[in-house]
C-alpha cells in the first residue's frame, strides 16, 4: 500500500500542479451593472454592460497597475454594448472587444428598458437565474426608454459610475418610501407564485450635459458616457412577465405598507407640498397583515398596517402643550394620510393595472388552499378586478422629539 | 485488516449513522418537492424514521455474525448461489451509488467553484482521498469520517444561522398543502435516498457492539439527522421560497447564494463547497470500503486492498465516461425511487429467513 501510496502522490504531483481557474485579479475585467433593452420591430436585443479593469474600482483613484501600472482607467469605469437576437450572443459580442475576462461576480445592479420588460422579460429573468455567475441577489431596475442611456450616465459630481450609484441608492430607498428593492431571486419567486405578480424599482435618469448621439451606436461597441443623475423614484408592475405600468412614489409607499417593506422616511398632514403642512413625522416602525375571509362566499381582504412614526414638526395657531388629546388627533389624522396612500395603490392595481401586485391571491391560498386550487386560482383575475378590500391603518405618534410644545406658526 | 476484530465504540455509531444516509439528500432533497408538494418539509424526516425498523433489524440480524459480514447467514440457509448473487447486486449498487456522489458533487463543485477546472481532476482528487481514508480499514475510515461529518454539519449550521434573519413564514406555509398520496410518495423517496445508510449498515453492522445502548445510539444518529434535515429544509425554503427552492437541483447551494449578511459579502456558497467535497469523499469511501470488505472476507483478507484500489479506479473510470450531472442526478433520483429501498428488504428478509433456516438445522 505505501508503494501505492508513494505512487499515487508522485502522479499528482506531475499532474495536478496547478490551477486550472488561476487568473490574476488584473484580468479581469469586473462587470458592475448590465442594462437590457429591446427593439420590438427588429426584434434585436441590445445590452450594455459597465466594467471596471482589475484594480479599478471606481472609487476615485482612476488608475490600475495594468501594463505595468501606466495606463490611466476612467474613474468612471467602461461601458461597452452590442446588439444581437439573445443575450448570450450579445455578451459574447462584448467580449470581443474586450481585452479581460468579463467577471460577473460583483454585478450590482440590472436595468431593463421599458420594451424589453413588455416582451423578453421570461428570457432575461431565464438567462440571469442560468448564469451560475450572476448571484441571485443582485437588484433589478426597470426604466422607461432605453436602459442604455442610464447606464452609461455616470454622477456629474463625483464621477461616479451609474452601477455603483445605483447600488447605493438602494441602501437608502427605506428613508425615501419611493422605491423598495428587488432582488432577481425576488422576481422570479413571484413569477412562479400564483396570486402574486412582480413589481420592479422604477429609475429616472436625468442627463445634465445633452451630448450629440452618435451616428449608429449599435454598430459601436464602446459607448461614451454623459454625465447625469439617477433617482429611484416608484414601481414598475407587472402582470406575469408582462411589464403594465408604473406605480407614482405616493402608490409605490402604499404598495410597500402593505408588502411590510421597511420605511423610514417624513410623512406630512395639512397643506400637503407646501410649507405650511402642520405636522410633519417620521415613521420608525411599520408592519402590516393581510387576512383573507369568506363572508357568505364572498370574500373579504383585511389588510391591517400598523406604524409607528415620531413627530419631527407641528405648528399651531398658539403655542401649547401637546396633550394627549392632540397625539390622538396627530395619530388620527396620519393614520388617514398613509390610508390615502394604501387605497391609491390599490385603485390603481385594480382598474388599471389588473394585477395582484399586493399578494392577495396567495394569501388566500395560504389559508384556504383547497378553495384556491379547485376554485379561485383560475378566475382569481377577474375576482381581483372587483375585490373588496379593508384598510386598516393604526398609527401611533410614540415620541413628539425634542419638544413637548408646540411652535405658534408666526401669524 | 486486524484491526476488524475490534469493535466500534459507541459515541462514534451515531455520526456514522448520519453520515450514512447524508448524502444527495442536500442536493436532490429539492426533487421531492416535485414528487410530495408542499409537504415534502415534512415527508423528509418521516422517510427517514421510516427506516428506523431496518437499522433495528440490521443490528438485530448481526448478533449472530459478531465481526463477519451479514451475508454469512446465506451460506448454510437458502445457498450460496443466493449469497453470490445479493453480494453481486449489493457491490454493483455501491459502486453505482458512488459514481452518482462524485458526478453530482463534483459537476457542481465545477459549476460554481471551479469552472475552467476538467472535472476528472476535481473526481480523481475526490477518489484519492476517498482510498486513503477506506483504505486502512473499518476504524481508521470511521474516525476519520467522523471529524469531517461535524465539521460539514458545523457548515451547514453557518448557513442556516445566517439564512434564518432572512427567513419568511410565507415562503413554507401552508405545509400541508399536498394530497395524502403525494405525501405518501414523497416518504417513500425520501426513505430511498436515506437507503443509502441501510446498505452500509448491511456491511458495517457486525461491527457495532451488540448492545441495547449500541441500538439507542443508532436511533439517537438517525432521528438527530431526521430533525437536523426537518429543520435546514425548513429554514431554505423560508429563505428561498418553495418555488424556487423545488426548481433548483443545487438545494442548499441556491439557498447559501441568496443569503447576503453583510453588504461585502453577497452569498455564503464558501460554506457549501466544504460540506459538498466531504460528502462526497465521505460516501465514496464508505461505499468502497462495503464492497472491498465484503469481496475480501470471501476470497481473503490479503486482497482487501488490492481490491479497493480496482474499484477505486472502476468508479474513476466510469465518471470520467460519464462525467455529467444530469447523469448523476437521474442515477441518484432513480435508485432512490426504484431500487434501494426494494433491495434493502428484500436483502434483509432473505437473510432472516436464512437465519430462520439456519437455526432450525441447528435444532434438528
Amino acid at each position: 500500500m505505501k508503494r501505492f501510496i508513494l505512487v499515487l502522490l508522485l502522479t499528482c504531483i506531475s499532474l495536478l500542479t496547478g490551477c486550472w481557474d488561476y487568473i490574476e485579479y488584473n484580468n479581469l475585467s469586473q462587470v458592475y451593472a448590465l442594462a437590457i433593452d429591446y427593439d420590438p420591430i427588429t426584434h434585436l436585443v441590445s445590452l450594455s454592460e459597465q466594467h471596471f479593469e482589475g484594480g479599478a474600482d471606481g472609487s476615485g483613484s482612476g488608475s490600475s497597475s495594468k501594463d505595468s501600472g501606466t495606463k490611466e482607467l476612467p474613474p468612471k469605469g467602461l461601458v461597452h454594448s452590442a446588439t444581437d437576437y439573445t443575450i448570450s450572443d450579445t455578451l459574447d459580442r462584448i467580449q470581443q472587444s474586450v481585452s479581460n475576462k468579463l467577471f460577473f461576480g460583483y454585478l450590482k445592479v440590472i436595468i431593463i428598458g421599458e420594451d424589453a420588460a413588455k416582451h423578453i422579460t421570461r428570457d432575461i429573468i431565464e438567462f440571469l437565474s442560468r448564469t451560475p455567475a450572476i448571484k441571485p441577489t443582485t437588484y433589478l431596475i426597470i426604466t422607461e426608454g432605453k436602459a442604455k442611456e442610464s447606464i452609461r450616465t455616470y454622477d456629474s459630481e463625483s464621477l461616479v459610475p451609474a452601477g455603483k450609484i445605483l447600488a447605493l441608492l438602494f441602501d437608502t430607498v427605506k428613508y425615501t418610501g419611493s422605491s423598495f428593492k428587488v432582488s432577481i431571486n425576488d422576481f422570479k419567486l413571484l413569477l412562479l407564485r400564483e396570486g402574486h405578480e412582480p413589481v420592479i424599482p422604477r429609475l429616472i435618469t436625468t442627463v445634465t450635459k445633452e451630448k450629440k448621439e452618435q451616428e449608429n451606436p449599435d454598430e459601436k461597441i464602446f459607448v461614451d458616457q454623459q454625465a447625469g443623475h439617477h433617482k429611484l423614484l416608484g414601481m414598475g408592475v407587472f402582470k406575469k412577465d408582462k411589464f403594465v405600468g408604473w406605480l407614482n412614489p405616493e402608490e409605490t409607499e402604499g404598495l410597500a405598507l402593505i408588502k411590510n417593506e421597511e420605511i423610514r422616511n417624513f410623512q406630512s398632514i395639512g397643506e400637503n407640498n407646501s410649507a405650511n403642512n402642520n405636522a410633519i413625522f417620521m415613521l420608525t416602525d411599520n408592519s402590516s397583515k393581510i387576512k383573507p375571509e369568506l363572508k357568505n362566499e364572498k370574500l373579504v381582504m383585511n389588510v391591517s398596517i400598523e406604524a409607528k412614526a415620531v413627530l419631527k414638526k407641528y405648528f399651531t395657531e398658539k403655542a401649547q402643550l401637546i396633550t394627549p388629546e392632540i397625539t390622538e388627533m396627530l395619530e388620527s389624522e396620519l393614520s388617514e394620510s398613509l390610508k390615502a396612500k394604501v387605497l391609491a395603490a390599490i385603485k390603481k392595481a385594480q382598474k388599471e393595472f389588473d394585477s395582484d401586485i399586493f399578494g392577495f391571491g396567495f394569501e388566500f391560498f395560504r389559508k384556504y388552499p383547497s378553495i384556491w386550487n379547485n376554485e379561485y386560482q383560475q378566475k382569481w383575475n377577474k375576482i381581483f378586478q372587483d375585490l373588496e378590500v379593508q384598510v386598516d391603518v393604526k398609527a401611533k405618534v410614540i415620541n413628539t422629539g425634542t419638544n413637548i410644545e408646540s411652535l405658534d406658526s408666526g401669524d | 485488516m486486524d484491526v476488524e476484530d475490534k469493535m466500534l465504540a459507541l459515541q462514534t455509531i451515531p455520526t456514522v449513522a448520519l453520515a450514512s444516509m447524508a448524502g444527495p439528500g442536500i442536493i436532490i432533497g429539492a426533487y421531492l418537492g416535485k414528487i410530495a408538494g408542499r409537504s415534502f418539509s415534512l415527508a423528509i424526516p418521516a422517510g427517514i424514521i421510516l427506516l428506523l425498523p431496518l437499522f433495528l433489524w440490521c443490528l438485530s440480524l448481526s448478533k449472530n455474525y459478531s465481526g463477519k459480514s451479514l451475508f454469512n447467514s446465506f451460506e448454510k440457509g437458502i445457498g450460496s448461489i443466493f449469497m453470490y448473487f445479493f453480494i453481486f447486486t449489493y457491490i454493483v449498487i455501491n459502486l453505482i451509488l458512488s459514481v452518482s456522489y462524485l458526478l453530482i458533487f463534483s459537476e457542481t463543485v465545477k459549476t460554481f467553484f471551479l469552472e475552467n477546472t476538467p472535472i476528472w481532476a476535481i473526481i480523481l482528487v475526490s477518489m484519492i482521498v476517498s482510498l486513503f481514508i477506506a483504505a486502512d480499514g473499518f476504524h481508521i475510515m470511521l474516525r476519520a469520517v467522523s471529524l469531517l461529518t461535524y465539521s460539514a454539519v458545523i457548515s451547514f449550521m453557518v448557513i442556516h444561522a445566517f439564512g434564518l434573519p432572512e427567513f419568511k413564514m410565507e415562503n413554507i406555509t401552508p405545509i400541508f398543502d399536498s394530497t395524502w398520496i403525494q405525501f405518501l410518495k414523497g416518504t417513500l423517496f425520501s426513505a430511498g435516498l436515506s437507503c443509502e445508510g441501510v446498505i452500509f449498515y448491511i456491511a458495517v453492522s457486525p461491527m457495532l457492539p451488540k448492545t441495547k445502548k449500541a441500538a439507542v445510539y443508532v436511533v439517537i444518529g438517525i432521528v438527530g439527522w431526521a430533525i437536523y434535515f426537518f429543520i435546514g429544509n425548513l429554514i431554505s425554503v423560508g429563505v428561498v421560497g418553495f418555488e424556487i427552492y423545488v426548481s433548483d437541483p443545487h438545494g442548499a447551494l441556491s439557498v447559501a447564494r441568496n443569503i447576503h449578511p453583510f453588504a461585502f459579502i453577497s452569498g455564503l456558497e464558501i460554506f457549501t463547497l466544504y460540506p459538498f467535497v466531504v460528502a462526497a469523499i465521505v460516501k465514496t469511501s464508505f461505499y468502497l470500503y462495503s464492497s472491498a470488505s465484503i469481496i475480501s472476507e470471501r476470497f481473503g483478507r490479503k486482497i482487501y486492498q488490492p481490491v479497493i484500489i480496482i474499484l477505486a479506479l472502476l468508479v474513476f473510470a466510469a465518471c470520467a465516461y460519464l462525467e455529467d450531472f444530469n447523469n448523476g442526478f437521474i442515477i441518484s433520483t432513480f435508485l432512490a425511487q426504484y431500487v434501494l429501498l426494494p433491495f434493502c428488504m428484500i436483502t434483509l428478509f432473505s437473510m432472516w429467513l436464512s437465519d430462520r433456516f439456519n437455526m432450525r438445522s441447528a435444532e434438528k
